[in-house]
């Protein structure tokens, strides 16, 4: 696990984009604790920190692959070099991703344990995607961006593509909410932003109807549950990509 | 690619459940926990089936057949839950003794002994 781990630490695509959230963090910090700050500050760092475990996890995957991955699968067969990068990833992406917030706790302390927890929720299913990319994909090309391509849809196109369908064809707020949790990055940052808005009211139409139709406990369960589930699914499959696969 | 299949059975549960308008008189919690059980007990089906197309054996059939009377039981339980409805033989409602079927069955796989 140390071999791979000290690879990994010195990758500079892994410092750079911790340097980035690092800054943004500070960014956010500076907008202030008042109810709309916060709930930017969740959001740009999930964004952020989805992006930086995704990304770590890829180059953890892609330069074993390009370097000592003959003498990991000599040394461990495919099974337990599979589940040592997926572990390895996983903890270098949430060590990465709090790294990288660690100006935000420090300066904005009333909030901490609720960026915190969207950091960890983003950073475990990004280490998962990531692993899952690098090790489906054909190439270190093929693998950065199959990785963007992932982030750019859930974080980004996802969202525009809901409310540009939603123009066309009208949806009622249940679609809505359907939509909503269908999306993994959305369940990873819910929960955080339960907590700062118990009414839901800046998700909208599927805001209300969740808390009207469900109430605010078994909302935050089904999201949660929804997350776990995804997770481990990717977690699977990122396993099996890396054990089945000719890497 | 047996991942992209489990990942559907989330999926499927939640466009099931809120896709359409929400006719039945259950809350949305009831409505949603009858469609996750009646779409999860398919998987343990498949893999029954696939149990006993691998190795033949009686224990498998029986089993088999076990779950499929489980899952007849949670989708007919959900159907009458959602629509309100019911089915009864005598004043026995039928996924009661479907439930009924699928014990003995179940029973009968870990009893039977293998030739």
């Amino acid at each position: 696990m140390i071999y791979l781990l000290k690879r990994d630490v010195f990758s500079p695509v892994g410092l750079a984009l911790m340097a980035v959230v690092w800054a943004a963090s500070v960014a956010t910090a500076s907008l202030g604790y008042a109810f709309a700050a916060a709930i930017s500050a969740v959001n740009i760092l999930s964004l952020l920190v989805f992006l930086l475990s995704i990304f770590v996890a890829v180059v953890g995957v892609v330069n074993d692959r390009e370097g000592a991955v003959y003498f990991y699968l000599s040394k461990w067969g495919r099974r337990r070099y599979a589940a040592w990068r997926l572990y390895v990833n996983t903890l270098y992406g949430l060590a990465a991703g709090f790294a990288s917030t660690a100006p935000y706790y420090v300066l904005r302390p009333e909030l901490w344990h609720i960026a915190a927890a969207a950091v960890f929720a983003t950073a475990l299913l990004g280490s998962q995607l990531g692993t899952l990319a690098a090790f489906s994909a054909r190439g270190r090309g093929y693998a950065y961006m199959s990785a963007l391509a992932v982030w750019v849809f859930l974080a980004l196109v996802y969202d525009l593509a809901v409310a540009f369908a939603s123009l066309f064809a009208p949806m009622g707020d249940a679609q809505l909410f359907a939509l909503l949790v269908l999306n993994p990055f959305h369940c990873a940052v819910l929960p955080s932003l339960l907590v700062l808005d118990p009414h839901m009211l800046t998700l909208g139409a599927a805001g209300q109807f969740a808390v009207r139709q469900l109430g605010l406990g078994a909302a935050a369960l089904l999201i949660i549950a929804l997350y776990a589930i995804y997770t481990a699914i990717f977690a699977y499959a990122a396993y099996e990509a890396g054990r089945g696969r000719d890497i | 690619m047996k991942w992209a299949l489990l990942l559907a059975i989330p999926i499927l549960v939640v466009v099931l459940s809120l896709s359409g308008p929400h006719v039945s008189h259950l809350t949305l919690g009831h409505f949603l926990l009858h469609i996750a059980t009646a779409v999860l007990v398919v998987l343990p089906v498949y893999l029954a089936v696939n149990a006993y197309a691998r190795t033949g054996s009686r224990r498998f059939l029986l089993l088999t057949a076990a779950f499929v009377a489980l899952a007849a039981r949670e989708i007919t339980l959900s159907y009458f839950m959602i629509s309100g409805t019911t089915a009864t033989v005598g004043d026995i409602p039928v996924d009661h003794l479907l439930g009924l079927v699928a014990l003995v069955l179940l029973t009968a796989a870990f009893l039977v002994k293998e030739q």
